[in-house]
């Protein structure tokens, strides 16, 4: 059984007074442990970080390209797609052309950040870059099955509308004929025009200095 | 019945010398009814969760073997029922489910009624809520972008709020404790009581920009499981083990040490999740160390738990909460092992991006955090419901289900993602190989996840049962007085 | 903020952290606020008369051998 304090010649006042300051030490100690590693990874890196400079060919998003991001975001795009292309020595990003390695300073104007966990599918970070086609985007989103066999995207029929004629700003879905409908378009939508104009918008080809790109790619753990 | 009334006032303090005219087992007794309701609404509703959860789980898991499946409604779309999945298991099922298991443990082993229960009542409301809302907010598209993080600020807000009237409630209780020491599960649970409404609260001020929201973001994401998620079921686990095996804990002092390396080292691991990423190579390492440092701690505790269970293995016949607790305790010193070596460089190459992390992350929450939560249901209910389990079937089904499944999903997406990962690093191949590679995999995900969500029908399922107190009647251990008429005569219903 | 402060701030909070707590552990040792033994006596907190230290519980898929009313 618990050895009691009174067995320890301890008087009720001091126990007490124990159980306070060894609760006090105890909280003050795990308090401790989460600040002191907040400060360390997001307090400091945030100093350093925030003297970073926005390059000079990253422009900021268009107002369509701004609404086309958050339909990125509101359809879960982030859960298949990273945008982060990674450096020689960590994977095949480089070798594959997705870009140059992508540095703190490119993200300056993303909020939030989209930076991605998952390659279901590829990187997207420069894919403005890797294809700029807007007639791909329409198919690709409209039914990635279409351009891409086997892929395992979700479609988003409903970035689109069906129309008799298009009009004037309407940007057509080049269907194949087996899946086209008889005497109608698809068209984007408003959303879907966003949607493709952020994504052709995604081009961090432009050279950075050495002074924003902090990463070092020689060391290895 | 000779039954001592249950007054505001602590009970007489087991550490004098004053004659015990009450028994612990009437201690006991009183202290699991002061807590029934509460503790009840927290395993109904987490439990209502994991069944809206699991179902969300494998609805994603089969859009990915059958794309266009549902695929014509925005509401159903992959990208909102992915979310929709981690935050209903996460805050909604892990969360509440380990709150209840909490609120338990706590009395116990202050050894006193718990206190302010009203303000569980009022937690379990707000946070359900927050939950609600977010989920919600989700299918209707509205989604803050981070992960671990979607829900929107006022869910967040609720959540936050009602984990704070439950920290009352559990920081009351110990306030009145009958106990001088304080047993090694509760250093954790007030560690969390600390912990997670500041890493929440700071995780959701939206402050930051830029990769240093991506480093907050893993920050908060790794934290969650940190001073949250894995101190519920190591608490549990704590007690759970040595409590039914009937066996001291193996090294207690050792446990101590393991809390402190725990509390310093888990909490640095964040950046783990962005190895390769934008960001300072010196941040990415020092959560690389922090991670192969959690070796420590991982190990106190392996040695813990795994060694007071060895020489008893033959009661995982008979004790269906040793089953899951013990399987989960296993699983965490696997989950943990394979998650230092996943942070290394050379390994995240390979892994990261993949389907690998998906396994990891299951095993985590599932394999450990999980089964040792269904473990916690099946010993406290019969305790605070005053009926035993009725259906032992039922339980092994519930068991192999979990166990089965689980085990299928995490060596399906470790291998599967482990050849994706490869073959995304092999630039002679066409990036649709890797995605096709994985296709029979994600198969087998889609197998284990129905697996356990049949598991979990069955669970809650008994779950109502024994809340109504259904079913055959059988000796329960809670009962105050033996009461072998009722039991004799076959009467379903105790008075 | 450059590298070498950043580094050096964060290795001298980890330093001045770690000696803070190995100086109150060895306080806590030699000022007698616990010794290993009575550590490890906090594992026998679970346990009571009525749940005693040998007797396991819950073993709900056994049937017990004496003659109490019990699972079907």
């Amino acid at each position: 059984m618990v050895r009691s304090s009174a067995d320890r010649g301890i008087n009720r006042g001091d126990q007490i007074g124990m159980m306070f300051f060894r609760s006090f030490i105890f909280f003050l100690g795990v308090l401790a442990t989460l600040l002191i590693g907040w400060a360390g990874l997001v307090g400091i890196p945030n100093m350093m970080i925030s003297e970073v400079q926005p390059p000079k060919g990253l422009e900021r998003y268009t107002y369509e390209q701004s609404f086309g991001r958050s339909i990125y975001i509101r359809e879960g795009c982030l859960y298949c797609h990273s945008q982060q292309v990674r450096p020689v020595g960590y994977g095949a990003d480089q070798a594959r052309f997705w870009g140059r390695p992508s540095v703190p300073a490119d993200y300056i104007y993303d909020k939030p950040h989209l930076l991605g966990t998952m390659r279901t599918g590829p990187d997207l970070f420069n894919i403005g870059a890797r294809q700029p086609s807007e007639e791909w985007h329409l198919l690709h989103l409209y039914n990635p099955r279409i351009v891409s066999p086997g892929s395992v995207m979700p479609p988003f029929p409903w970035l689109f509308e069906e129309k008799i004629t298009a009009g004037p700003e309407d940007k057509v879905v080049a269907l194949p004929d087996s899946i086209a409908p008889k005497g109608k378009v698809i068209v984007a939508t408003a959303e879907g025009r966003a949607l493709i104009a952020y994504l052709i918008g995604m081009n961090h080809t432009y050279p950075v200095s050495q002074a924003s790109a902090s990463n070092d790619t020689t060391k290895k753990k | 019945m000779a039954v001592q009334t249950i007054t505001k006032e602590p009970f007489v303090s087991f550490a004098s010398d004053a004659a015990e005219d009450v028994s612990e087992k009437q201690v006991r007794v009183q202290i699991d009814e002061s807590v029934t309701s509460p503790v009840v609404l927290y395993f109904a509703t987490g439990i209502g969760w994991l069944l809206f959860g699991s179902l969300a789980g494998l609805a994603a898991a089969i859009k990915f073997n059958l794309p266009e499946w549902l695929g014509g409604t925005p509401f159903l779309t992959f990208g909102r029922i992915r979310p929709v999945h981690l935050n209903t298991v996460m805050y909604g099922w892990a969360s509440l489910a380990g709150a209840g298991m909490i609120v338990w443990l706590t009395g116990r082993l202050c050894r006193v009624a718990v206190q302010k229960t009203w303000a569980l009542y009022v937690s379990a409301i707000l946070w359900n809520l927050g939950v609600l809302f977010g989920v919600v907010s989700l299918f209707f598209g509205y989604n803050q972008g981070m992960e671990w993080l979607e829900f929107p600020r006022p869910a967040g807000g609720l959540i936050a709020l009602g984990f704070l009237f439950f920290a009352y409630s559990i920081i009351s209780t110990f306030r009145k404790r009958q106990v001088e020491h304080l047993y090694v599960s509760l250093w954790y649970i007030l560690a969390s009581m600390l912990w997670f409404p500041i890493l929440y609260t700071v995780a959701n001020l939206g402050i930051y920009d830029g990769v240093t929201e991506a480093a907050m973001n893993w920050w908060f994401a790794h934290n969650a499981l940190a001073v949250w998620f894995t101190p519920v079921g190591l608490a549990g686990a704590y007690y759970f083990i040595p409590k039914v095996i009937g066996r001291p804990i193996y090294s207690y002092y050792l446990g101590l040490l393991g809390f402190w390396a725990f509390a310093l080292f888990y909490n640095w691991n964040g950046i783990h999740h962005l190895v390769g990423g934008p960001l300072p190579t010196w941040l990415v390492t020092v959560s690389i160390v922090a991670s192969v440092m959690m070796f420590v701690p991982v190990m106190a505790v392996a040695v813990n738990h795994h060694l007071t269970t060895l020489g008893h293995f033959r009661m995982l016949k008979y004790s269906p909460t040793l089953r899951f607790v013990v399987f989960g305790s296993m699983s965490y010193t696997a989950v943990s092992l394979q998650g230092s070596i996943e942070s290394l460089r050379s390994f995240s190459e390979v892994a990261h991006f993949t389907h690998y992390t998906i396994g990891h992350a299951h095993l985590g929450v599932y394999g450990f955090l999980s089964m040792i939560l269904f473990g916690a249901v099946y010993y406290i209910m019969p305790r605070i419901a005053k009926w035993e389990w009725p259906y032992p079937k039922l339980i092994k089904l519930h068991f192999w289900m979990s166990a089965g499944g689980i085990a299928l999903y995490v060596i399906a997406m470790c291998i599967g993602g482990w050849i994706q990962g490869t073959m995304m690093n092999d630039p002679s191949l066409p990036f649709i190989a890797s995605v096709n590679a994985t296709k029979s995999y994600l198969w087998a995900r889609s197998v284990g996840g129905t697996m356990m969500l049949i598991g979990h029908l069955v669970f809650a399922y008994q779950f109502v049962l024994i809340i109504y107190r259904s079913g055959p009647a059988r000796y329960v251990p809670a009962w105050f007085e033996v009461r072998p008429t009722a039991a004799l005569t076959g009467e379903t219903k105790s008075a | 903020m450059s590298l070498p402060v950043a580094v050096i701030i964060i290795i001298s909070f980890v330093v001045v952290a770690g000696a803070l707590t190995l100086a109150g552990f060895v306080w806590a040792v030699q000022s007698k606020q616990f010794s290993i033994r009575q550590l490890n006596e906090g594992a026998k907190q679970i346990f009571d008369d009525d749940e005693p230290i040998g007797v396991p519980q819950d073993m709900i898929f056994k049937k017990p051998s004496n003659g109490s009313p019990n699972h079907h």
